[in-house]
Formats: C-alpha cells, structure tokens, sequence
C-alpha cells in the first residue's frame, strides 16, 4: 500500500504500510532522503516514524495538490539497490545497576531472572530506530526480546532522569533531557544524548542502528556518568 | 541595551517565528502562539520579521529599562502603563533609561507580546531564540533576568489602522478545521457532534496543547502508529475529547486526529483561556491557502 494523506494546509503524510515491520525502515528511509534531495527547496520538515513518512511544505513554493503529483513521481521509482548505504551502529555504554534503574528489581522479579542474563539479553541486539520523538534526540529502539517485555508503568515518573535508560512492551530508549516518562528504568548512560551534543545527532536517525554496551559502575563514573 | 525583569509573570519566555527544519531530531517548531500579534509588533516597530519578543501570557509583567528604548505591546486587550502613565496597545513606546514598564493582567484573552525596536540578543539554539520549556530549549523569564536587545541607529516605524489589529474578546472561539489525518476513520455520529457542539477550553492549557471539556465522541480509534505531527492538529484521546496540539507539541504522537485547524485561527485559540468556548467548523483547503498566502505577503515570510 501506499498513500498520501493531507495533514492540514502545508502538510500531508506519507503511509507506506499499516503494520510495524523492522524490513520497512530501510525503505522509508531511503525515500526520506530522496525525497528531501529531489524537492528539497518545497520541503520544510520531513519525519520519517514507524511506516509512514510526514512531510510540512512552504505554501509559497509549492500547492498541495501539485507537491502530491510530485511525491508521486518520487515514490513510483523503485528503490535502487546498489544505493544499499552502509546502516551505522551507534553504541551507548549503559550502566546496569539498581542504584540507576530504578526499576530494574521489579523487571527481574517479574522475569524471574538473574541481573546478568538481563543484561546480555539487552545488550545482544542491534536495535533498529524506528522513530524520533517524544523529546528531542529520544530514539524509540526495537524491538527487545520476548523474554524480557513487560508493561509501562502504572503511573508514569513526573520526571526521569536525562540518560535513564528505559524499556516497555517491545521498545526500549534513552530519555536524553530530564522529563516525565512511564518506561521501566533498567539503567544509565554516562553519555550526553541531548542535542546540545552536537555530535550525536547524525546518529540517531530513523533507519540506523544502536547497540547498548554494558559497562560497570565505576566505568559509568569515570566516563561522567551521575548517580 | 537592556532591561531587567521586575515581575515576569506568570509564564513569559522569549519567542520568534520558530524552529523549522528539525523535526526529525524531535525538536518542535516552537515560536510565538500568537503570530499575527507577533508579526504586528514586528512590523510596527520595523523590525526584521523573526526579532525575538517577549511572549507574556497573563500578564502582571513589568521591568526597568536600562537604556533608551523603543517598544510595542500587541495582543491582548489590557492597560499598560509607563511610569504609571497609561499607554496603548500597538502603538509605539519611547521608554527612557529608568522607564518603568508595566502591563496589568488581561481580562477577557491571555497574551501579549512585548517587541523591542531592535529585538531581544538571547542566545541562538538551532537557528532561532524560541525558548520550549518542555525540551528543555531555553527557560520561562524569572525576577531580575536582565535581557540585552539589540542596538538600532534608526528610528523608523510603521503605524495601522486600529481597525485591522486582531479582537480577541468574543466570547466564542470559532476554529476552522481542514479534514486530515484520520479524519475518513471517524463515524459520521463522532462527526456530527464534534462539528455541532460547543466545547469549552479545559485548564489543561499551555504552549503544547489545549485539552477541551464537551460531550464525548464514542467510536474512537484505540490508538495509531506513532506519525509526524501538524501544528494545530486536533487529537481524539480514547475518553473521546480533543487536543489541539500547539507549537511546543511533540513532533510525534499515537492518537487519532479528525483534523487540523488552519493556521490562521490558531492565533484566536491561543488567546482562549480557560472556560471559553469552542466551536469547529470544516473549511477547505483552496479557501484556507489562499488566505494564508495573503497573510504572508502581508507580512513579507518567505
């Protein structure tokens, strides 16, 4: 399926699927950025999350109607595989600890497993972003394993901490910047993901990969991680 | 040049246009809820069009100013004084080293906005000085904050009509609504309703979104895939009430959405408190573009 919705007076939305699908992203991944090359001077934002893609234009430019026609054309090319780009993986050093993840206990209880194999569960896949959003630089990764899902939080936090890393149903994240949230917290980056670091940012986009690199407490406190 | 903060309000931040090109990182637009009291203070005072004002919403906000400044208040209708004196909404304001600056909280819309001949110097954060609470870009203006605006040799201004400056003081908020979104999921009953009843604005109200209290829609989709969000798109929350998603709303969201209200309403909303009454009305989008065209041209955004 493809379809191309309007999404008020100078945006509309691109729907590629109904169903999340991990195989889709490489797709509309690789529209994102040919659309943002082709027509990048109508173009004013462009988010790319899950299976559809959300385009603002600049009214002046460009109609609706005439952008639509344009998409088309854009869409009806098939996506060529030699362009296949190399995925980056970005790797976030966490610290597994329930001095930090506060709800790490619960979430062993619960699975009625050993601090060590939730860790290696975690830390063994490559995560694919699926979207970006919620708050600046917050990436939403899947999918986690089966053996290790559990519900949001009953009652979300008033406020997590920025680098608390959290975990619900199939997804897991870093919160970037202090802010409510109702993930289970399972542990803590020392790194900064806010987008005041201007370095991490071209790494976490919709398409690209992470993995989470267990390191220890006193690692997470020489590498300026805050308890 | 600067001022210095006496009282800061209840919420007051600074603000221009906005944050465009960023969504994707998760950043929101951002910038003035109000834009057409915004581009007038601008265009009053003859200013570049993105100079950064002071967004005061209830106003009880006054400062000393520090220097020889030219200023503007546009907005909400309210008394404004300098040095106890009275003054007028958009009108310019010569204000004298040691000038007490003071406007009174408004009694029927909510914000104002304090432009500056010259704009405010705060600090560029990816491309623009809109402070978003929520992402942690920038912080609501507190007592004593001393806020530097920029040096101009000329004094050149436009004046207007009074007539053509915005009323905020009906006692209805008509919005109008392009069909978007899941707009064609909705049951012609849930239709119906949300475009016949007056809805009144919740005290869930702020510069993310405005929650409405009204009779509940009743088929509403449990949820969609997370997708881009429009400034001004009206959320269905599973209790069956909207959400009119504003400027510092997050860039992705997972309710369904009957539609967005056109741009050049928005201001009109984001003047409503709470209490006022709401109501939709389905527009299309020839009539809606041709008018937002003509409202930049107006005020010269490319």
């Amino acid at each position: 399926m493809l379809e191309i919705i309007p999404a008020g007076e100078n945006a509309l939305i691109i729907y590629f699927e109904k169903k999340i699908d991990s195989n889709l992203l490489q797709k509309i991944s690789y529209y994102s950025k040919t659309i943002k090359k082709d027509l990048d001077k109508y173009i004013i934002e462009l988010v790319p999350s899950y299976v559809s893609i959300f385009i603002s234009f600049n009214l002046n430019q460009i109609s609706q109607f005439e952008l639509i026609r344009k998409l088309e054309k854009v869409l009806i090319k098939k996506q060529n595989m030699n362009d296949a780009r190399d995925i980056s993986i970005f790797e976030i050093p966490v610290y597994y600890g329930f001095d930090v993840g506060l709800d790490l206990k619960d979430v062993l209880e619960k699975k009625k497993m050993e601090l060590d194999q939730f860790i290696s569960i975690h830390s063994q896949i490559e995560y694919d972003i699926f979207a970006i959003g919620f708050a600046p630089n917050f990436a939403f990764l899947g999918q986690i394993s089966n053996d290790i899902r559990v519900p949001r939080l009953d009652t979300p936090r008033i406020s997590v901490p920025a680098g608390s890393v959290g975990i619900a149903e199939s997804q897991t994240g870093v919160y970037p910047i202090n802010s409510p949230g109702g993930w289970n917290l399972v542990g803590k980056t020392p790194l900064d993901l806010s987008i005041s670091n201007i370095h991490i940012s071209s790494y976490l986009r919709v398409g690209e990969k992470v993995r989470f690199k267990p390191i220890s407490r006193k690692e997470f406190i020489t590498q300026g991680g805050s308890l | 040049m600067s001022i210095k903060i006496i009282k800061p309000g209840i919420f007051s931040t600074i603000q221009d246009t906005g944050r465009y090109g960023y969504m994707h990182q998760g950043i929101s637009v951002s910038g003035a809820l109000d834009e057409y009291s915004y581009h007038l203070g601008n265009f009053i005072l003859n200013n570049h069009k993105n100079c950064a004002s002071i967004e005061v919403t209830y106003g009880d906000f006054s400062f000393v100013s520090l220097d020889n400044i030219h200023i503007c208040v546009t907005g909400a209708e309210t008394e404004i004084s300098v040095n106890n004196q009275p003054h007028h909404l958009n009108k310019v304001m010569t204000l004298n080293q040691g000038d007490i600056f003071e406007i009174k909280c408004p009694k029927k819309a909510i914000r104002n906005y304090v432009c500056i001949k010259g704009g405010i110097d705060s600090e560029i954060f990816y491309n623009s000085r809109s402070c978003n609470v929520r992402e942690a870009i920038g912080k609501k203006i507190t007592k004593d904050q001393v806020i530097k605006t920029f040096q101009v040799d000329k004094d050149n201004f436009n004046s207007i009509d009074p007539s053509l400056a915005p009323k905020y003081e009906n006692d209805l908020t008509t919005l109008r609504v392009l069909p978007a979104y899941q707009f064609h999921e909705f049951s012609d009953k849930d239709k119906a309703l949300f475009f016949s009843q007056f809805y009144s604005i919740s005290k869930d109200f702020d510069r993310t979104g405005v929650r409405l209290n009204g009779k509940k829609m009743i088929d509403v989709l449990s949820g969609v895939i997370s997708e881009g969000i429009s400034v001004g798109s009206i959320e269905i929350t599973p209790q069956g009430m909207p959400i009119i998603l504003m400027r510092d709303a997050p860039t992705i969201g997972g309710y369904p959405k009957i539609g967005t209200v056109i741009s050049l309403d928005l201001p009109y909303l984001a003047q409503s408190g709470f209490g006022k009454k709401v109501k939709f009305e389905l527009t299309n989008y020839h009539e809606t573009t041709t008018n937002r065209i003509e409202f930049n041209g107006l005020f010269d955004i490319k």
